[in-house]
């Protein structure tokens, strides 16, 4: 199947994971995404790692390779005006712009949306930071931490006798992205049907407290103020994680049935019928009995297998996993999902896809690009730069 | 109502619960005309959850839930397991350009409604399954909820105190996570369309979903056959991270350096207590390195303050901070009503509310706003069978008879009333209050939450921007 976005090209100076992760899969469903890192050190994603043996290096960084799949990369330092030009012929050649650089750095470089509506009147440009380019924090310093502060999910995360907790990794960035990814395929399409451009304003803030609405709603609806209930859910009590014999599990019994199935499987019929198993109010106040007549079955079974005889009584029981058991996940393999691709400095790594198959694709993947690995091809190929240009432009820095 | 590129895209959505529905909200937004399918026998749980002050009256057209997820479309009744219905249903899917579907896999094979039956009469049909874990392979058939795949896919993993047991997200968000990867490839499917006149067939994973935004993990694990420990609220590098008690109950304020600039300005803001130029905090290493430490220091410091007041001293002094918010503060968040993030909606059951948008954004400095309140429970069955399947009112009123559509859902139609209904569906919130997994209820709610929106909601529809004009205008944005 031909990729949808075959043809279409994106000019990415977007940097660490929002931007990033949004321009992935643009490259993977066929966009021509061509990275522009900054001369010397590239996307701060090259300093994160984790990298092989601890060992800094730019073309090692895994954040930037699992973000980067399938992208050119083409260096300019857009704070020259001899970049930012260069920049503008390449907006000119160009269907999308995405960029997550704090709100008024485009508009220093010359290359706000307005500049670049002016040479392509039909350019879709996304702009993503932490707080959107308005509003009362818009200035505001920002970190994965302090967005996922505000999006109110660390006031419910945790234990009540404990700090609020954050989510593990960069949430909020990945959120961010993902939002991205949406409206600028929406912004897409609009600019294809009416023939004008569009700049999609996003923040990664919104693209958090888009995601955990029903927050807002129990304030709303009920007037309720939620707290920490350790890993329990409030309104489907118990969905929460529970140890067993080898690891964790998540004791979820379901909506249907599900407390009829969790007695059969405890080897407790006469449960069915028992208060805790029947009423909801009591399992909330009466939580840690219940916690005691469940936890002796999952100490005494490994996890898996506790799984199973749950998933076979149409339980939805999960297992906690960590990162070495999804790459060897047989259903993950099944689909496709992970792909080792060989790369010239960092070798041979598993990389993941899209999470969908588009008719018989998720993705076309590619190793990663070099640092300016493309600046030829791009800058002399399309630009009409010779080589002797390029190694003036070097010298300068602007490249 | 700002952008609106899916004017004229008709979808047809048989999926329930959050994935789904969120993917098909986005698409409402932008203009597509969506039409959900329930099914009086058996009801979107979501059509329950947070029922309106918590009271039972028509309790399936009060779910919180359901009023925010199905803004935007129409709403119809169908049992897709009674012939009939199955039979509507491939009428309509006719009618529509796209096909949302949630289930377990097999189940719309069942029904007799799966691409290749429903390709038949609609050669260019663009079909999406957001299954659990894809259609096919070892594990297929196996259930899923968002709190299973918030443990499959590693976050809950990654997500813990020091030391400590793995730990659920408060909110187990990977259903909207897949369901805006859905509407992404939905999109690519109608762009694919506009070019080739094909249609697709999507096959969605939600646990892909959910480990794409854990995805270094894997590269941890594949180069140093390393599993990163849970940290917390630490960073694997930057210190100070984390947060800090403030004055009042359960008060906290966040604050994160990553810089020696930052540390600099924090020294300044806090008014250089004689700790802050201590040598073993001089450089961002050493702060690591010594952050237990440090962290007691720093919480000596904004133990006294208030958590807003210390976070607005910082921001000013250009260091990463904020207050810790609660579902309560997130209402009343200056900058989210600044940037019209929530708008009211008017319902015949609930009244008004405010609610947040979804598909996060503004176009052209305008935000796309809900286009329509949820639909009552079946409200649009009578007008979308009879006009777009064809069928006649006695049609419709058989299939009402028997269950197969309708407004009510069945068990009430069968006789059971809401007071028997009461200590199944109504939420046990003095229960909750005394447990702490709610920790306050307020009466005035439904009051102020519009009034402090109120202003700037009346205000959504702007008129449409010159262009050329900059989408930077704060003070614009902020007019009343």
């Amino acid at each position: 199947m031909a990729l949808p976005l075959d043809g279409v090209t994106v000019l990415d100076p977007t940097h660490a994971i929002a931007g990033p992760f949004c321009t992935k899969m643009l490259a993977l469903f066929g966009a021509e995404v061509i990275k522009v890192e900054k001369p010397g050190r590239g996307d701060i994603s090259r300093t994160m790692g984790p990298f092989p043996g601890d060992l800094p290096d730019g073309e090692k960084s895994g954040t930037f390779l699992q973000l980067n799949v399938s992208k050119k990369s083409v260096t300019l330092d857009l704070s020259t005006a001899t970049g930012a030009a260069i920049f503008r012929e390449l907006a000119k050649r160009s269907d999308i712009v995405l960029e997550n650089f704090r709100p008024g750095v485009m508009a220093g470089f010359g290359l706000s949306y307005e500049a670049l509506s002016e040479v392509n009147p039909r350019l879709v440009m996304t702009s993503i930071s932490n707080f959107g380019q308005d509003g009362p924090y818009r200035d505001y310093e920002g970190e994965n931490l302090i967005v996922w502060a505000l999006s109110g999910l660390m006031s419910v995360t945790g234990d009540p006798d404990k700090p609020p907790l954050k989510t593990g990794g960069y949430q909020s960035d990945y959120m961010a992205g993902l939002n991205g990814l949406v409206m600028t395929l929406l912004a897409f399409v609009q600019s294809q049907n009416e023939g004008q451009g569009v700049h999609v304003d996003l923040s990664a803030h919104e693209s958090v407290v888009a995601n955990v609405e029903y927050l807002i709603t129990m304030y709303t609806f009920l007037g309720a103020t939620r707290g920490r209930w350790y890993s329990r859910h409030p309104f489907s009590y118990p969905n929460e994680i529970m140890p067993c014999k080898d690891g964790h599990v998540a004791v979820i019994p379901g909506t249907s049935g599900g407390f009829a199935s969790l007695a059969l499987m405890l080897g407790r019929p006469e449960l069915m019928e028992d208060e805790l198993f029947t009423s909801l109010r009591a399992r909330i106040e009466r939580s840690e009995e219940l916690e005691d007549l469940i936890s002796p079955f999952l100490m005494e079974h490994e996890r898996d297998e506790v799984v199973q005889l749950a998933q076979e009584l149409r339980m939805p029981f999960a297992a906690v996993r960590g990162a070495n058991e999804i790459l060897e996940d047989p259903q993950l393999a099944a689909r496709g999902f992970i792909t080792e691709v060989e790369h010239p400095q960092a070798g041979v790594l598993p990389y993941i896809k899209a999470p969908f198959i588009l008719g018989d694709t998720s993705g076309s993947l590619r190793r990663p690009p070099l640092l300016g690995e493309h600046n030829e091809e791009i800058l002399c190929g399309r630009l009409g730069y010779s080589k002797q240009d390029l190694g003036r432009l070097r010298a300068r820095g602007v490249i | 109502m700002g952008a609106q590129p899916l004017t004229g895209v008709r979808v047809l959505d048989a999926s329930w619960v959050w994935a789904g529905p969120t993917c098909t909200r986005i698409l409402a937004d932008m203009g597509a005309d969506v039409i959900t399918v329930e099914n009086i026998q058996r009801l979107d749980v979501t059509r329950i959850w947070f029922p309106a002050e918590n009271e039972m009256d028509e309790f399936w057209n009060r779910g919180g839930y359901c009023m925010k997820r199905h803004m935007s479309k129409r709403g119809i009744t169908l049992n897709l397991s009674h012939p009939r219905g199955a039979e509507v249903f491939k009428r309509l899917a006719q009618w529509a350009d796209v096909v949302v579907e949630s289930f377990s896999p097999r189940v719309m094979k069942q029904f007799g409604l799966d691409y290749p039956v429903l390709r038949q009469t609609k050669r260019d049909l663009i079909m999406i399954s957001l299954s659990g874990f894809g259609q096919k392979g070892p594990r297929a058939d196996w259930t899923a909820y968002g709190m299973g795949i918030d443990a499959l896919s590693g976050i809950a993993a990654n997500t813990g105190y020091e030391g400590g047991p793995p730990i659920r997200t408060g909110v187990s968000y990977t259903d909207p996570i897949a369901g805006t990867f859905g509407a992404a490839a939905v999109l690519l499917a109608l762009v694919h369309k506009r070019r080739t006149g094909e249609g697709t067939y999507v096959d969605l994973s939600q646990l892909e979903a959910a480990v794409e935004v854990i995805g270094e993990t894997l590269m941890e694990f594949a180069m140093n056959k390393r599993v990163a420990p849970r940290i917390g609220n630490r960073h694997p590098s930057m210190a100070p991270h984390g947060v800090y008690r403030c004055q009042g109950e359960d008060a906290w304020v966040a604050i994160a350096v990553g810089t020696d600039e930052q540390w600099d300005r924090l020294c300044k803001a806090m008014g250089e207590p004689p700790w802050c130029r201590e040598h073993r905090f001089s450089d961002l290493r050493s702060r690591w390195l010594n952050q237990d430490e440090l962290d007691r220091l720093l919480e000596t410091w904004t133990s006294t303050r208030d958590r807003f007041e210390t976070a607005r001293l910082l921001q000013a002094a250009r260091v990463p901070a904020a207050p810790v918010l609660n579902n309560k503060d997130l209402v009343f968040d200056e900058h989210l009503r600044a940037r019209r993030f929530f708008h009211v909606m008017n319902h015949p059951v609930v009244g008004e509310r405010l609610y947040p948008v979804q598909a996060a954004g503004l176009f052209n400095g305008e935000r796309v706003h809900a286009r329509r309140r949820a639909p009552l429970l079946g409200e649009h069955s009578r007008g979308v069978l009879r006009s777009i399947a064809g069928l006649s009112e006695e049609e419709i009123d058989a299939l009402e008879a028997e269950r197969v559509t309708g407004d009510q859902p069945a068990f009430i139609l069968d006789g059971i009333t809401t007071d028997q209904l009461k200590p199944m569906l109504q939420l046990p919130l003095d229960s909750l209050l005394k447990v702490g997994a709610i920790t306050r209820l307020d009466a005035d709610y439904r009051d102020k939450q519009l009034a402090g929106g109120k202003r700037r909601a009346r205000n959504m529809r702007q008129p449409r921007r010159q262009r050329g004009a900059s989408s930077i205008t704060p003070t614009s944005v902020l007019a009343p």
